[in-house]
């Protein structure tokens, strides 16, 4: 699996030791963002009512649009999640990541603006909470942690064991 | 083999042919540059066309999930002390006689009471039998102010048919579901294929509206902000670190078993 670096070796040995690390520290990071992805989704998509009802909560949607994404959001996090697993179009999924994160957290702090007590709905349930449950602050903390994942790899897109770097090599 | 035969033959020639070589060489790289970036295009689109499918036919799945008909987990009918629905007065659920009362503040749409339901009801509902405990709902509406306070008057509706308990679980067991006023009617169907017509038009012109709102107010009263929420005659019972076994003990030493 290990190839030949691709540094010529008379650089500088600070710089050719971060090109060491940078690939396994990518890997690390977009097998986490992965993970994330991966239980986020599955812990929403058995159960089709809940995740609608979750959507609803944040009222910024019609009920036929909050429904859609009830279903689709599950799934497109299981995607994106399969995508960084086998690290296949890095970037794009990274940026992609980033963009549904940022997304997210808006949605949460304007739910937090207007007053409303709900749970985020992030690792399936949802719906609204006595105001004293709401937990807005680790909420966005947590989201703002993958975020910085996500921009780490659209950073860094170069990771070992994945299939983008099946290609690079010979280019 | 024709390219590597080539090589062999120019590389015997005379000097100033290496330049050739070089230039064939680059060729050869090129080609097989182009034909990685082929190979890789060919994976992305099918990847991609292929996660693409898999979310429509996702989404065609949840949809269909989401509107199908519900399923009862047990239907007949238990044995239960009947019960009317009474202004500002909780469901008992149980045998006539049941020297322990638990009392469970919930909300049918809650997730934590969807798996609290999934987990301790097959120990509650054996004590229920045996005539040990009766169950006090207090079914709050909070989660989805509208849908939960639709499905807490369907269950009342199922109460005054005496179906109540089963009607209970089954709610809990379907929370896929849209809950439409259809798939309202639907579960108490399975849980009695004989319900009688009033039960539809009292999940439909949401007859016990009045005594929904008054359970809000009850657990209010109560001081309960979180569901699910127990009380053990009348007393809090802690929820985190419990388990069926754990409430077991605490339910018989309260029957003095």
């Amino acid at each position: 699996m290990i190839r030949t670096p691709l540094v010529p070796a008379d650089l500088a040995p600070e710089r050719s030791r971060w090109q060491t690390v940078q690939p396994w520290l990518s890997t690390l990071v977009r097998l986490g963002l992965a993970a994330v992805w991966i239980v986020a989704g599955a812990l929403k998509v058995g159960d089709t009512g809940q995740a609608v009802r979750a959507v609803k909560a944040y009222q910024l949607f019609p009920d036929q649009l909050a429904t859609i994404i009830g279903f689709g959001l599950p799934l497109f996090e299981i995607a994106l999640g399969i995508l960084l697993l086998a690290g296949l179009l890095i970037r794009p999924t990274a940026i992609m990541s980033a963009v549904v994160l940022v997304l997210f957290m808006a949605g949460v702090a304007s739910a937090w603006a207007r007053g409303l007590a709900i749970d985020c709905g992030c690792f399936g349930g949802g719906g609204s909470v006595a105001p004293d449950q709401t937990q807005y602050v680790s909420e966005l903390l947590r989201d703002t942690g993958f975020l910085a994942m996500a921009v780490f790899l659209v950073v860094f897109p170069r990771s070992r064991i994945s299939l983008d770097s099946r290609f690079e090599q010979e280019i | 083999m024709s390219d590597k035969r080539r090589q062999i033959r120019e590389a015997k020639r005379t000097p100033g042919e290496s330049e050739r070589n070089a230039r064939e060489r680059a060729r050869v790289a090129a080609e097989q540059a182009a034909r990685r970036k082929k190979e890789r295009r060919i994976l992305v689109l099918s990847a991609v066309g292929l996660l693409v499918i898999a979310l429509i036919v996702g989404v065609s799945i949840q949809l269909w999930r989401y509107n199908k008909a519900p399923e009862a987990t047990q239907a007949g009918p238990n044995g239960f002390a009947p019960v009317k629905i009474e202004p500002n007065t909780p469901v008992m659920m149980g045998k006539p006689g049941a020297k322990v009362t638990l009392t469970v503040f919930s909300d049918f749409l809650c997730p934590h009471c969807q798996d609290f339901e999934e987990q301790f009801s097959p120990m509650l509902s054996q004590l229920q039998a045996d005539g040990t405990l009766q169950i006090e709902a207090v079914p709050m509406s909070f989660i989805d102010k509208v849908q939960s306070a639709n499905l807490t008057n369907a269950y009342a509706c199922a109460v005054d048919e005496n179906y109540g308990q089963q009607y209970y679980s089954a709610l809990f067991a379907n929370s896929q579901l849209q809950w439409t006023d259809a798939q309202l009617v639907a579960v108490g169907k399975q849980v009695n294929p004989a319900m009688p017509a009033s039960f539809e038009t009292c999940v439909t012109r949401k007859k016990h509206a009045d005594w929904v709102a008054q359970m809000n107010t009850y657990a209010d009263g109560k001081g309960v902000t979180n569901t699910p929420t127990l009380h053990l005659n009348g007393k809090d019972v802690p929820i985190s670190g419990l388990t069926p076994d754990s409430l077991k003990q605490q339910i018989l030493a309260a029957a003095g078993r």
